[in-house]
């Protein structure tokens, strides 16, 4: 049936590596000019932005050290460890492409970033209550799925296209399911199932909005 | 406050050719039909490529540029890496569909490259050889052509996670009021947000 | 529903009991045991869906729910969806789904969907939590649709975490293996076998499906002139 509906872990990394980060280079070279934009010139000690996938290799050639985002602290990480425990019902903000970054960080330049235990240790609690959380959210959602009712649009905070991933292809091959049990029952009593193009609402449109964004937190630091 | 920094620069690359390319792989790779070949974007990095890889074999005559030459064929070899990923994805779901592929590419020119309005032509043909060879012309001749439900067509109707570009406002889907917001990643019905999607005001993520 | 996707093919295989309201001719073979050329009217036979479709849509015979899907084991399914085993209905929620629609029956759409909701909340959790347990047990008494859920789900998790763990470097061998080839080739077997109505109709469904199909539609054609010589 559907096979491989994601990316793998590994694609998805690759996407994030083009995130920008402060690497401290050894050598001189001059500027580089990228599809995304210039970098450099590259001079010894002194601080110069690049892709991480630059810094990564550079590294790993010992020509630079990295310096880790601000984020990367153990201060704003425990931070965000209390409010994403605080926060029942929704993810707290974190930064764009945050497991793939800390992950490929934790693992290239250990040495580089202070604190790199408590950090690592701190950073897999984060993202195991936020993935439980998820998985709550997600059950509770099928839970409340009403065979008489259609399957509502689920709306989501900040939470990413890592996260998403591991729930991605069983989750979405069930509701499909159950979207296909539906749309029989409903093909058969004459329910107007196949005319479901969108829509635009007017403004004024008197069409409660059911609560269904009982995942929706708009969290605010 | 730090992570201000970090979206900013994000913001600012949104328009980027990488970010575009990037965006048009993501987009087909959860898209469950085939969308518009993005002849632009594709010709506009294949372009860059070329240049560069010009340069870099340049470089490997002087010594002293080596290093920055085995830098460009790295980012080379991404770029590579997400323009075979986008074509391959199309040629699959072209392999899967290729009955409703070239019907709906007679009215939307945009649908296929000329490359692959031919590989479509083409495979159509030997498939169609192939069923009449192995099966159909053996069979009484009221059963010896492919009906059009015989053929596989995409799964429109299946669900997506979805990122708005911009602020859309309200959509009634099914029952609901959906109003999209640029914050926010809807998990939703495809078909609705389908034209949203090629005209590229959502995003599939 | 899909023409050449195999599990669909296979579905379609579960039997209907099939009351013939006219004499049949040059069917007998259709009868197990039976010697006759010839159906006689009211005569009931197993007959698979695909075929029970087509004759009780034109009206010539008249098809009976099967049993995994009357009173006794809905009610059964339905005192707890996650206690029964699918391991010998392994098309159960797909081929129900049809039979709803085809018998126009509310309450088994109904069924289906809350038996599948619940199955798949369990099934959806055990794929992202098991970790290091013998699963075939737990996934032979899923149907073949909860299987490649839980297979994707499973898979998905694995990946991520050996990415956490930077154990993608390396290359392994094929996730697939982990589910094992008899469990997957005797639940095809069973629903082959189970009830055969003769020995024709076996062979046209173990024999390649490319050709079994067509083939059915064939010997669909040949049927209908039967029954329009006789009315």
């Amino acid at each position: 049936m559907e096979e491989n509906i994601g990316l793998t872990p590994n694609q998805i990394e690759f996407l994030a590596e083009d995130t920008i980060i402060t690497i401290v280079p050894n050598f001189k070279m001059e500027s580089l000019i990228f599809l995304s934009g210039e970098y450099g010139p590259f001079i010894p000690s002194f601080p110069v932005k690049v892709p991480l996938w630059l810094a990564v290799s550079l590294k790993k050639k010992k020509k630079c050290n990295i310096v880790p985002p601000e984020w990367m602290s153990f201060d704003y990480l425990e931070q965000q460890y209390i409010q994403e425990n605080r926060v029942t019902d929704g993810f707290v903000d974190l930064p764009d492409n945050f497991i793939e970054i800390s992950t490929m960080l934790l693992s290239s330049c250990p040495e580089d970033i202070n604190d790199v235990n408590k950090i690592r240790s701190l950073i897999e609690d984060i993202l195991n209550r936020r993935q439980s959380k998820l998985n709550n959210s997600l059950m509770n959602h099928l839970q409340s799925l009403k065979d008489n009712e259609p399957i509502s649009t689920m709306e989501f905070k900040n939470f990413s296209m890592m996260e998403i991933n591991r729930v991605r292809s069983s989750f979405v091959s069930g509701i499909n399911h159950l979207y296909k049990i539906q749309s029989l029952d409903n093909n058969d009593n004459n329910s107007n199932n196949n005319n479901n193009n969108i829509n635009r609402t007017q403004s004024n449109s008197q069409t409660a909005s059911r609560s269904i964004y009982s995942n929706t937190i708009n969290f605010s630091k | 406050m730090m992570d201000n920094e970090y979206n900013t620069q994000l913001d600012n690359d949104e328009n980027n050719l990488l970010n575009k390319l990037k965006t048009i792989w993501i987009n087909e790779k959860f898209a469950p039909n085939l969308l518009d070949y993005q002849n632009e974007i594709i010709s506009n990095v294949m372009e860059k490529i070329e240049e560069k890889e010009a340069l870099c074999t340049e470089g490997i005559q002087n010594k002293s540029h080596q290093f920055t030459a085995d830098i460009y064929e790295m980012e080379i070899e991404r770029l590579k890496y997400i323009v075979k990923c986008y074509l391959r994805l199309r040629i699959k779901k072209i392999d899967q569909f290729y009955t409703s592929v070239l019907k709906e590419s007679q009215s939307n020119t945009e649908l296929l490259s000329q490359h692959e309005l031919k590989y479509t032509e083409r495979y159509k043909s030997y498939m169609d050889e192939y069923f009449k060879k192995t099966i159909l012309s053996s069979l009484h001749k009221d059963h010896s052509t492919m009906s059009p439900d015989h053929y596989l067509e995409p799964q429109l109707n299946t669900w997506v996670f979805c990122k708005p570009k911009e602020n859309l406002g309200e959509y009634l889907i099914d029952e609901d009021t959906i109003d999209f917001k640029k914050t926010s990643i809807y998990f939703v019905k495809y078909r609705p947000i389908k034209d949203l999607v090629q005209a590229g005001r959502m995003d599939l993520i | 529903m899909s023409y050449l996707n195999i599990d669909d093919i296979l579905a379609e295989e579960q039997k209907l009991s099939c009351k013939f309201l006219y004499n049949a001719y040059n069917l007998g073979q259709l009868e197990e045991g039976s010697a006759d050329t010839d159906i006689e009217k009211g005569t009931k036979i197993d007959l698979p869906y695909w075929l029970a479709y087509v004759l009780a849509k034109k009206g010539l015979v008249s098809a009976e729910m099967p049993t995994p899907y009357q009173q006794d084991f809905k009610d059964k399914l339905i005192a707890d969806p996650n206690v029964i085993s699918m391991r010998s209905h392994q098309y159960y929620d797909k081929i129900g789904t049809m039979l709803s629609s085809f018998f126009s029956d509310r309450s088994l759409n109904l069924l289906l969907f809350r038996v599948f909701r619940d199955r798949f909340l369990k099934i959806y959790n055990q794929s992202l939590n098991l970790r290091e347990t013998d699963i075939t047990k737990i996934v032979g008494n899923m149907t073949r649709l909860e299987r490649n859920i839980f297979e994707n789900g499973y898979r998905s998790s694995i990946d991520y975490d050996k990415w956490r763990n930077r154990k993608g470097e390396k290359i392994e061998r094929n996730p697939n293996i982990i589910f094992p080839v008899a469990s997957r080739s005797s639940s095809v077997n069973n629903s082959i076998n189970s009830n055969n109505i003769n020995s024709s109709s076996t062979q046209s469904s173990s024999s390649s499906t490319q050709s079994s199909q067509p083939k059915k539609d064939t010997v669909l054609k040949k049927r209908k002139r039967i029954f329009d010589d006789e009315s």
